[in-house]
């Protein structure tokens, strides 16, 4: 018999923390790309 | 932009593995192969009881029904002789944080590879299949459960852990419901971004 998923567990605070830093991190590094190309694309 | 999606997947699979084959939602390879889809589905065999059983029993039960089951949609990965070569299943879910907020996500529920078919890179050529979806449907970010013995393997793909874990203590422990490991995938990452806008 196949067990029934689980429901997904609350975060610790912890793990709150660093899974928001990096999230937050990389959406920067994100934008900030996605800005350079804009310029680039208008200077063409 | 569905069928699209997946003779897209199908040539890339192709190219991938070498194998012909072609993803399909479980209920539509169901009606269309009545009997003998489900003789091929019972024959499916990834040396793992649970995710057989779930395959026969459940995934297209769930499918028929309309509704989403508890445990998401199946998709079927069969060649032009219903051979199964694998399946996934997938539910929108949410993470939810220490202080109660939430964020939407993609679960994987299961991802499970024939046994004649193991260490092809089916596996990962799936899982970057279940990556397409969530970019066409806003999730950034995605989800599963690992077992501990499959935790090295949903690493190496760019899954991390939500909790620090042990790396040690982790391989000593049984692949038990008990045991699973919460992990994330984050759709913008390095190697995304990189592929995205490097080109």
């Amino acid at each position: 018999m196949a067990f029934k998923k689980r429901n997904p567990p609350k975060l610790s605070e912890t793990a709150t923390n660093n899974f928001r830093k990096k999230a937050e991190e990389k959406s920067k590094i994100r934008q900030e790309k996605i800005k350079k190309i804009k310029k680039q694309n208008s200077k063409e | 932009m569905y069928n699209d999606h997946f003779k897209h997947f199908e040539q890339i699979f192709e190219r991938e593995t070498g194998l012909n084959v072609k993803s399909l939602n479980i209920a539509d390879f169901y009606l269309k192969n009545k009997v003998e889809s489900m003789q091929a589905i019972s024959n499916f065999d990834c040396n793992n009881g649970s995710m057989n059983a779930y395959l026969r029993d459940v995934a297209v039960e769930d499918a028929l029904s309309i509704r989403m089951g508890d445990e998401g949609c199946s998709t079927i990965i069969v060649d032009d002789n219903n051979n199964v070569y694998g399946y996934y299943t997938i539910v929108p879910s949410m993470i939810t944080f220490s202080d109660d907020e939430k964020c939407m996500c993609l679960h994987i529920s299961r991802i499970a590879i024939s046994k004649d078919y193991q260490d092809m890179g089916l596996g990962t050529r799936l899982v970057k299949d279940i990556f397409n979806i969530a970019k066409r449907v806003g999730y950034r970010f995605i989800t599963l459960d690992s077992f501990p013995k499959k935790f090295g393997w949903y690493e190496k793909i760019g899954f991390l852990p939500f909790e620090e874990i042990n790396i040690q203590e982790l391989s000593a422990k049984s692949d038990t419901v008990s045991n699973l490991v919460y992990m994330y995938y984050d759709l913008i990452d390095q190697d995304s971004l990189t592929e995205y806008y490097n080109e």
